[in-house]
């Protein structure tokens, strides 16, 4: 995990490691309490960089060196406790470190504190005090410390994303990230349950639908929340693929098996393949009809009013065994769907699911004749969006989409 | 499919010189596709050039002929180009301005017809009839900057494809498709081939990119007079008559709200009343009530008036209530403004209605840090609809309540 400046909390969602390196690694591993370097008389440690560990883990404290006027050549016994803040639940216990301080009244004690505990399930952004109490020669102990420590739990190993396609990657895991990220899924214990989160989390910064990308903002998605204010801006919004893309973010960033994926209209039945290759226009990617240029269109469930539909973009989950388990859109509706029954491995894009799923979303909205040509794909006029060919079969034929 | 077989005229354009070794890198390799027609590369530029020879050149237009030059030499490698003439007209789209510049030793020609929205290359390379694919991938790479500013396209971004299947490749089309699901948008667009004389190549560059080098704002119709000037002398009434007019092109209607906001913003600042303000967000030429919405709130922020948006809110959530079900979408999303006191005074009022939901809670959980607000949300009992809102905004309210202490 890393972090750009000393206090962590301000730096940018957006900063990357590379390539100008910016960052610095917090820690060399996840599984230690930094700066546990105390003295007696309570004077408690600033706090310092977060640590983070995946639910069910059992933290552990190292390297504690104290100090003491009082006691040199004396024999001592460390206990230390965590609760979180606000809440005088206790949270972990860890076990007792016995040392003995030298002549000079210095104890380094070089080995492992581990908890007794393992932190609870679920996805987690704990401030949590340390309570620090020493018994000196056998006598009865005494709290002489309190500290505070930021704990970032996820469900497993934090990922960032890794890029590929058409999307430049945001490899970066960093502190700043996943505490955004453990905040905003706080309590989810697995992909589907951190996918509703991140849902609810996303759509609660009322982002609005539009043409707003996160081009505008370099290329990074997790540059929206650097600059929600022009993200929010409902002159330009974010497309679909802008918020599925932070949304794909966040769930990697809690350790969520997650990857991105897209739908396209065409008419081929080689969805892999290019978009309509066979049918377009070479000079514009349009197919050309009766002298007006078009483009190939999902009409979605408002027809011809809605946005145009070059694509629609999806986050899958991916199952322990590999395969996806089930996929979401974030924008412009946010529906949800499992995996209707296709088993596809979960790495790189996967067309064949992403169009099963985007027929059988036409198809649902055809069976709501209400709006004239919604759940239909169309060749649309790119000049002023009106029909010129259509309805187009969306494959595959199996399915019936008409 | 591999490149096709190089053994035709090689293009010299008195371009910069630019070792390419391995191109195929940068972008994809090109697939040859048969069956395409011969693009229009050609027909565009006569049609520009005959806009160029034949239009007058407005004078107001002359800071946008200078963003025009500067976007161009950001875009290509052409430092020999000079600014040959130019011209102005009025389309669909908005204020236009054609410019043409002499590049290389030829005489080969570049213009563009530069409209509120893209900018529409066009360019001649005189005596070249065929290009080989290897050429064709150097040409492209060393007149064009995809990798940096303004374009900073991904070498995974392009594709290519040329045709037909033969030695040489007659056109191609190359496109970049997923910079946005908006046709139109981002998406850059580079076609070409030949008349049997010459060479044409046609590219398109959405004016999104072209931010840094054109005077704000960009992506509305009036350029000159700009949309600002033309405002000091419209009247009232004339400014609330052009709220939510409809356009021609596809593009000024995408990007609608640009113009709209300010049309608003203007409204704002010469006094709104609140009935005004209620019309505006659901009857005057309201195409999509969740849409105004947005360009109502985009001016009023623009005019530093968000206060009076939040004041003005319970009227406009009483019309929409009357509304009915249509109107719910603009109603939840009425809290879209940063927190301030008027905004939490309205989603609380709001609440007590228990006519709206998820619009005023979602601004409480965004914004506050009272623990009587999250003990309301607590014990708020609300519809089925409005139940997992409620439930997110007390998780969230939680760990934000618990990170203050800290």
């Amino acid at each position: 995990m890393y972090k750009q400046n000393t206090d962590w909390r301000v730096d940018k969602y957006a900063t990357e490691s590379t390539p100008s390196a910016l960052l610095q690694m917090i820690l060399p591993n996840s599984a230690c309490f930094p700066g546990t370097t105390f003295r007696d008389g309570g004077v408690a440690p600033t706090a310092g960089d977060p640590v983070v560990y995946q639910q069910g883990d059992t933290p552990t404290i190292y390297n504690i060196n104290l100090t003491s006027s009082g006691a040199a050549g004396a024999s001592a016994v460390l206990t230390v406790t965590a609760s979180q803040v606000n809440n005088q639940q206790q949270l972990l216990v860890f076990s007792s470190a016995e040392f003995t301080f030298d002549s000079s009244g210095n104890a380094i004690y070089p080995y492992q504190v581990v908890s007794s505990q393992a932190l609870p399930s679920g996805i987690a952004n704990i401030n949590a005090t340390l309570t620090w109490f020493i018994s000196i020669n056998g006598a009865a102990p005494f709290q002489f410390a309190t500290s505070t420590q930021k704990i970032f739990v996820t469900v497993a190993s934090p990922m960032g994303f890794a890029g590929g396609g058409n999307i430049p990657g945001a490899p970066t895991i960093t502190a700043v990230r996943v505490s955004l990220t453990t905040t905003d899924l706080a309590g989810g214990v697995d992909s589907e349950s951190a996918a509703n989160l991140a849902q609810g989390s996303f759509q609660s910064l009322a982002i609005p639908f539009g043409p707003g990308n996160y081009s505008d903002f370099g290329l990074n998605a997790w540059a929206i929340w650097d600059n929600l204010t022009i993200a929010k801006n409902p002159k330009r919004g974010l497309d679909c693929f802008s918020q599925t893309s932070a949304v794909t973010y966040l769930l990697l960033m809690a350790g969520v098996n997650a990857s991105l994926s897209f739908a396209y209209p065409t008419e081929t039945t080689n969805q892999a393949g290019s978009q309509d290759q066979a049918s377009i226009d070479p000079s514009s990617g349009n197919r050309l009809n009766a002298g007006t240029q078009s483009h190939l269109d999902f009409l979605d469930a408002g027809g011809l009013a809605d946005a145009p539909q070059d694509f629609e973009a999806y986050f899958f989950l991916c199952s322990a065994g590999g395969n996806v388990s089930s996929a979401q859109t974030v924008a412009p509706r946010g529906f949800f769907q499992e995996s209707q029954g296709v088993t596809e491995a979960c790495s790189g894009q996967q067309p064949q699911l992403a169009f099963t799923i985007i027929a059988t979303i036409l198809q649902g909205t055809q069976a709501q004749p209400s709006v004239p040509y919604a759940g239909r794909q169309w060749w649309v006029a790119n000049t002023n969006r009106a029909l010129v060919f259509g309805p187009v079969a969306f494959p595959p034929n199996t399915l019936g989409v008409k | 499919m591999n490149l096709l077989v190089s053994s035709s005229l090689i293009i010299v354009v008195g371009l910069q010189a630019v070792a390419v070794p391995g191109w195929a890198q940068d972008i994809p390799a090109i697939r040859v596709s048969a069956g395409w027609s011969h693009p229009p590369a050609a027909e565009l530029f006569q049609a520009a050039e005959a806009r160029l020879v034949n239009g007058p050149f407005d004078p107001l237009a002359d800071g946008l002929l200078r963003a025009a030059d500067a976007f161009t030499r950001a875009l290509f490698r052409l430092p020999d180009a000079k600014l040959d003439r130019a011209s102005t007209y009025r389309g669909p789209d908005g204020d236009c301005v054609v410019a043409s510049w002499r590049f290389g030793a030829s005489a080969n020609t570049l213009l563009v017809d530069d409209t509120p929205y893209q900018s529409i290359y066009s360019v001649r390379l005189r005596g070249v009839r065929q290009v080989a694919a290897d050429d064709l991938v150097s040409f492209l790479r060393e007149s064009i900057v995809f990798k940096a500013p303004p374009l900073n396209l991904s070498p995974d971004e392009l594709s290519v494809d040329a045709g037909p299947v033969s030695s040489t490749v007659v056109y191609f089309i190359a496109r970049s498709v997923l910079r946005s699901s908006y046709e139109g948008a981002r998406d850059v667009q580079i076609s070409g081939g030949t008349d049997g004389r010459d060479w044409y190549i046609s590219m398109t560059v959405p004016k999104v990119y072209a931010k840094s080098y054109y005077p704000e704002p960009l992506l509305i119709p009036e350029r000159f007079p700009t949309l600002s000037e033309l405002l000091a002398s419209w009247s009232f009434d004339h400014i609330w008559s052009e709220v939510g007019v409809r356009h021609e092109s596809v593009l000024a209607n995408m990007w609608a709200a640009e113009r709209n906001s300010m049309l608003v913003a203007e409204l704002v600042q010469r006094g709104l009343s609140e009935q005004q303000f209620v019309d505006l967000l659901v009857s005057k030429d309201v195409t999509n009530l969740h849409t105004r919405l947005g360009e109502v709130w985009s001016g009023f922020s623009d005019a530093h008036s968000e206060g009076l948006y939040a004041r003005y809110g319970a009227a406009a959530l009483h019309r929409y209530a009357q509304i009915g079900p249509k109107a719910e979408e603009p109603a939840e999303g009425y809290f879209i403004g940063d927190c301030s006191p008027e905004f939490d005074a309205l989603a609380k009022a709001t609440l007590k209605e228990e006519v709206y939901w998820i619009g005023p809670i979602r601004y409480i959980s965004r914004c506050s840090n009272a623990a009587e607000d999250l003990h309301m949300l607590e014990g708020l009992a609300v519809p089925d609809r409005a139940s997992e809102s409620r439930q997110f905004a007390v998780r969230q309210m939680r760990a934000r309540l618990q990170s203050v202490a800290h």
